[in-house]
C-alpha cells in the first residue's frame, strides 16, 4: 500500500514539478526505469506468493538500477551503447512479461 | 544474504528431525496444498493480523515458504520459467522413495542441491493470491515499507520525467549524425532561398530601372514562350527522343499508353507528341469501340511514333524501365525502337480554346 501511494507520489511529484533530465543521467535514465519497473513487478509477484521480503526488494531494485546503468554506460564506451541498450530492454521486457504472466495466473488462476 | 542464509537453516533444522512423518504433507499433489496449506498459514495468519502485518515480508511468509523448497524465498524475482502445477507434481517423487530406503543419507544430501536450487515459489491459489493482495492493501508503515515507497516514488518521478522528456523530443534527444544532417539541411534550404532571393531583387531592380519597359517585355515574353510550350501550340525543337512502336496486332491498351505518357513527363519531357496529335494538359486517352486507342478522340494511326523532348538520356532511360512501357509493349507482341536524337522536331500544334468556365482567382484572393 505505501509503495503503491510511494509511486502515486512520484507521478503527481514528477507532473507538478518538472524536473529537468540532467544530461549526464538522460541515457542512463530509460533503462533504468525499465530495470526499476522489473524489480517492481518482480516485488508484486513475490507478494502474491507470500515471499516478499523488502529488503530483497531495495537491494534487487537498486541493484536492477545500477547494474542496468553500468551497462549503459559500458555499451557506450564501447560503442554499443545502442545495441546494448536494445539487448537490456528486450531482456528486462521478457522478464516484465513473465512475471505479469504469474502474477495473472496467480489471481485469476487462469 | 543473512536472512537467506538463516532462513535456509532454520528450516532444515526443523525439518530434519521430523523428516520422516512429515514429507509427505508438504508436497501433496495439486489439488491438496489449498486444503493443507490454507489452515497452517493463513488461519494463523488472520488473528495477529497487525503484527504479521508490520513485518510482512518475513513473519508471514515463514510458515508459507516452509512446505515447498525455498532456498531464496524472498528473492523478488522467482524464476518465471517455473511450471507451478509440474514441479510441485515432480518434486515428491524424489522424496518418496528415498525415505523408507535409507534414513541418515537422503534425509541429508537432497539439503544440498536444495540450497543451491532456484527458488521454487509454492504457487498459490487465486484466492490465496487475493487475499494477500488484499491484505497489502491495508497501510502497514515499518522501515522496510517506507524505503520501498522511496524507491516507488523514485521510480515514479523518473518515469514520469523520463516520459515528459521523450515528448518533447527537442534537438537534445538528437544524436550527433542527425544534429549535423539537420544542419546540412538547414543551412542548404537557406543557401537555396538565399539564391531565390537574389534573383528575385535582380529581375526587381532591371523591372524598376530606366529600361523597365524592355526588362518587363523580355519578362513577359519569356512566360509567353514557356506558356506556348506548355500549351502545345508552338511547334518546338530540343534535344529528345523518338519512340517507334510497331504494333501490327493493335495489341497497346489505354493503359499502356498512358503509362508511356506517365513515364515520359516524370522523366522531364517538355514536349511530346504521339502520332500527329501534340500531348497537352488536356489530352486524354480513350479507345474506339472496336478496340482502337484514341488520343483526344483521334485513334492511332499504326506504326506509331512518339516524339518527346527533354533530357534524351533520361527519357530513353524512362522507356526502358523494367515492366515499364517498352517491356509491356513487348510482352504483347510489339516492335518498341527507342532512339536519342540531340534535336527533335515536335510541329503537332494545338488550337487554343478559351476557357468557358475557369476564371482566374485575382490575386489577392488567392491562398
Amino acid at each position: 500500500m505505501i509503495p503503491l501511494l510511494g509511486l502515486v507520489a512520484g507521478v503527481v511529484l514528477g507532473l507538478v514539478l518538472s524536473p529537468e533530465v540532467p544530461a549526464w543521467l538522460s541515457p542512463y535514465l530509460p533503462i533504468a526505469v525499465i530495470a526499476a519497473l522489473d524489480a517492481v513487478f518482480g516485488a508484486l509477484r513475490a507478494a502474491l506468493e507470500g515471499i516478499f521480503n523488502d529488503r530483497v526488494f531495495v537491494i534487487s531494485f537498486l541493484s536492477n538500477v545500477v547494474v542496468a546503468a553500468l551497462i549503459v554506460f559500458l555499451g557506450n564506451q564501447l560503442g554499443v551503447g545502442a545495441q546494448l541498450s536494445t539487448g537490456v530492454v528486450v531482456v528486462l521486457g521478457l522478464r516484465i512479461f513473465s512475471n505479469v504472466a504469474a502474477i495473472r495466473r496467480h489471481l485469476l488462476g487462469a | 544474504m543473512a536472512g537467506r542464509k538463516k532462513r535456509s537453516k532454520s528450516y532444515g533444522s526443523r525439518r530434519r528431525p521430523a523428516a520422516r512423518p512429515r514429507t509427505t504433507p508438504p508436497a501433496p499433489p495439486v489439488e491438496e496444498p489449498s486444503l493443507a496449506e490454507d489452515p497452517a498459514v493463513d488461519e494463523p495468519a488472520e488473528p495477529s493480523d497487525p503484527g504479521l502485518d508490520a513485518s510482512d515480508g518475513q513473519a508471514a511468509d515463514a510458515p508459507e515458504a516452509e512446505p515447498v523448497e525455498t532456498a531464496e524465498p524472498s528473492d523478488p524475482e522467482p524464476d518465471p520459467s517455473d511450471p507451478p502445477a509440474g514441479e510441485r507434481l515432480a518434486e515428491p517423487d524424489p522424496d518418496r522413495p528415498a525415505d523408507p530406503a535409507s534414513v541418515a543419507k537422503p534425509a541429508r544430501r537432497p539439503l544440498l542441491p536444495r540450497v543451491r536450487r532456484r527458488p521454487v515459489a509454492p504457487a498459490p491459489t487465486p484466492d490465496e493470491a487475493r487475499r494477500r493482495l488484499f491484505r497489502m492493501s491495508r497501510p502497514s508503515i515499518n522501515r522496510g515499507q517506507l524505503l520501498a515507497a522511496g524507491l516507488t516514488l523514485l521510480l515514479g518521478l523518473a518515469l514520469v520525467v523520463q516520459v515528459r522528456s521523450t515528448g518533447e523530443t527537442g534537438l537534445s534527444q538528437l544524436r550527433q549524425s542527425e544534429l549535423v544532417a539537420l544542419l546540412d539541411d538547414a543551412s542548404s534550404r537557406v543557401d537555396a532561398l538565399q539564391r531565390e532571393v537574389n534573383a528575385l531583387e535582380r529581375d526587381k531592380e532591371r523591372l524598376q530601372g530606366e529600361q523597365g519597359g524592355a526588362a518587363a517585355l523580355e519578362a513577359a515574353q519569356q512566360r509567353l514562350d514557356s506558356y506556348e510550350i506548355l500549351a502545345g501550340s508552338v511547334p518546338v525543337e530540343g534535344p529528345g527522343i523518338s519512340v517507334f512502336v510497331n504494333d501490327p496486332e493493335r495489341a497497346i491498351t489505354q493503359t499502356m499508353l498512358l503509362d508511356g505518357i506517365q513515364e515520359l513527363r516524370d522523366a522531364g519531357a517538355e514536349a511530346i507528341q504521339i502520332g500527329g496529335t501534340r500531348v497537352v494538359a488536356s489530352s486524354y486517352v480513350g479507345s474506339t469501340s472496336d478496340g482502337r486507342v484514341t488520343l483526344d478522340g483521334q485513334a492511332i494511326a499504326q506504326p506509331m511514333r512518339i516524339l518527346a523532348i527533354g533530357d534524351s538520356h533520361t527519357l530513353s532511360g524512362a522507356m526502358a524501365i523494367p515492366g515499364g512501357f517498352s517491356d509491356s509493349l513487348r510482352g504483347v507482341g510489339a516492335d518498341v525502337e527507342v532512339t536519342e536524337h540531340d534535336s527533335v522536331q515536335i510541329d503537332a500544334v494545338r488550337e487554343l480554346t478559351d476557357p468557358r468556365y475557369a476564371r482566374p482567382v485575382p490575386a489577392s484572393q488567392a491562398p
